[in-house]
């Protein structure tokens, strides 16, 4: 990157190498940089975010030259330097803390909460859908999962793939009932 | 890009490290870029917590989920979400027309189904019996003395495995006793919620023995409909530790 240049400068010309049209340039942006923490973290990196900021402000410092002489998908750049401080960090990666394991009468006690959720954020067939998705366990469970796509009249791809939406929507509802229990 | 069966074959295997070095990158690779494939990456951590949970996964790949995805703070959140979702797995499925499934010829005829689990046909014998054997004219307390036990048929999900109280009008008091799957251990106390599906109330044990915890709840909280009251045993040391929860229904 040249002298003289600002980081915010040099973010915007990150935004518009991503896409032309500055806003589909941030929602791209956004999109890396959230895929880059999920790999990080598949990776079992307990700091995902700032590993990813710190491929980000890499990249960042050498846009001048990926505008001038990089050819193909931007993503696959950060993911080159993403995949070079991975390998640092593992000089000083330090041990998984598996002691932070979620104790469940905990989350249990939260049931009112939990059940807040499930009528704040979802229409009745969502909430009977997700319910019935979750009843049983393992053998029982699969059989359930079948009778219900076909009672759907949908593969059961299309139907996990629908239950993943709804818990997707579930979700922050559901995170802010177990904030406390999720502190690091 | 369409996913086959072998994109999600690979995302598990990418998620329990059973890729080599090469197809590890390139996965990532693909993930960063293509939609479809991280959606199935998000899918697949649930499915995977969900197997974890149960048990299901092999020693091996137990270990490298516990110390990579479940390590980091996205599968911390991920499985608490888990718990949170099996917890509200067990609640009861409520269908709008519960009530007026009960009537006193279903009862009956229900009392003599045979498909009914032996628990559950007991629990309702055992409510019928006491609750003719104890609803004693005493003046303006009439009550109605249930014993409620919590197993894995108790806890199965479907209002047809809850243990049924028929409640008199006249009735003012429900006297549960709630069995403990084992003997207390001496200087433990107990905590008692009730929960109604809208809200959690706190509820002062009556008493409690090495066998069971007693609890009265006067009948105008606990109108027609499901219940559940948790139980948390308080150790003479201080540590607390949950009971499996009770499961009850509420007709007229």
């Amino acid at each position: 990157m040249s002298k003289g240049v600002t980081t915010k400068e040099a973010f915007e010309k990150l935004l518009l190498w991503l896409n032309p049209d500055r806003e589909k340039g941030g929602e791209k942006y956004e999109k890396i940089r959230f895929r880059l923490i999920r790999i990080f973290s598949c990776r079992g990196c307990c700091d995902a975010e700032d590993l990813a900021d710190k491929a980000i402000k890499v990249v960042e410092s050498r846009i001048d030259w990926l505008v001038e002489n990089y050819k193909g998908d931007p993503a696959l750049f950060f993911y080159g330097v993403a995949k070079k401080i991975y390998l640092e960090t593992l000089k000083t990666k330090p041990t998984p803390n598996t002691s932070l394991l979620i104790d469940d009468s905990e989350i249990e006690g939260k049931c009112g909460c939990l059940e807040k959720c499930l009528n704040e954020e979802l229409t009745e067939t969502e909430r009977q859908l997700v319910l019935r998705y979750h009843e049983k366990e393992k053998t029982e469970k699969i059989q359930l999962r079948k009778h219900l796509a076909t009672e759907l009249g949908i593969s059961q791809n299309a139907l996990r793939i629908r239950v993943h939406h709804i818990h997707a929507r579930l979700r922050p509802c559901i995170e802010q009932c177990l904030q406390h229990l999720l502190v690091y | 890009m369409a996913l086959s069966e072998h994109d999600q074959t690979n995302i598990r295997r990418y998620l329990l490290g059973n890729l080599s070095e090469d197809e590890h990158e390139k996965i990532e690779e693909r993930l960063i870029a293509e939609d479809d494939l991280f959606e199935e990456l998000e899918i697949s951590k649930g499915e995977l917590i969900e197997e974890y949970r149960a048990g299901e996964l092999s020693q091996q790949d137990r270990q490298w989920f516990e110390h990579h995805f479940l390590a980091s703070p996205d599968g911390r959140k991920r499985q608490a979400f888990a718990i949170a979702v099996e917890c509200l797995g067990r609640l009861p499925i409520h269908t709008e027309p519960a009530p007026q499934r009960f009537t006193f010829r279903e009862k009956i005829g229900a009392f003599f189904m045979p498909r009914w689990a032996v628990a559950t046909t007991v629990s309702i014998a055992a409510v019928l019996v006491l609750g003719v054997v104890l609803l004693i004219p005493r003046g303006p307390q009439k009550f109605v003395a249930v014993n409620l036990t919590s197993n894995a048929i108790t806890r199965a999900t479907g209002d047809d495995q809850y243990t049924r109280i028929q409640v008199p009008p006249d009735v003012s008091e429900l006297r549960i006793s709630l069995a403990l799957p084992q003997p207390a251990a001496p200087g433990t106390s107990y905590r008692v919620q009730l929960n109604n599906r809208r809200d959690l109330q706190n509820l002062e044990p009556s008493g409690h023995d090495t066998n069971s915890v007693s609890v009265v709840i006067p009948t105008r909280q606990v109108p027609p409909g499901p219940y559940a009251l948790t139980l948390q045993e308080i150790k003479a040391d201080g540590t607390e530790q949950r009971v499996p929860t009770y499961y009850f229904f509420i007709v007229q």
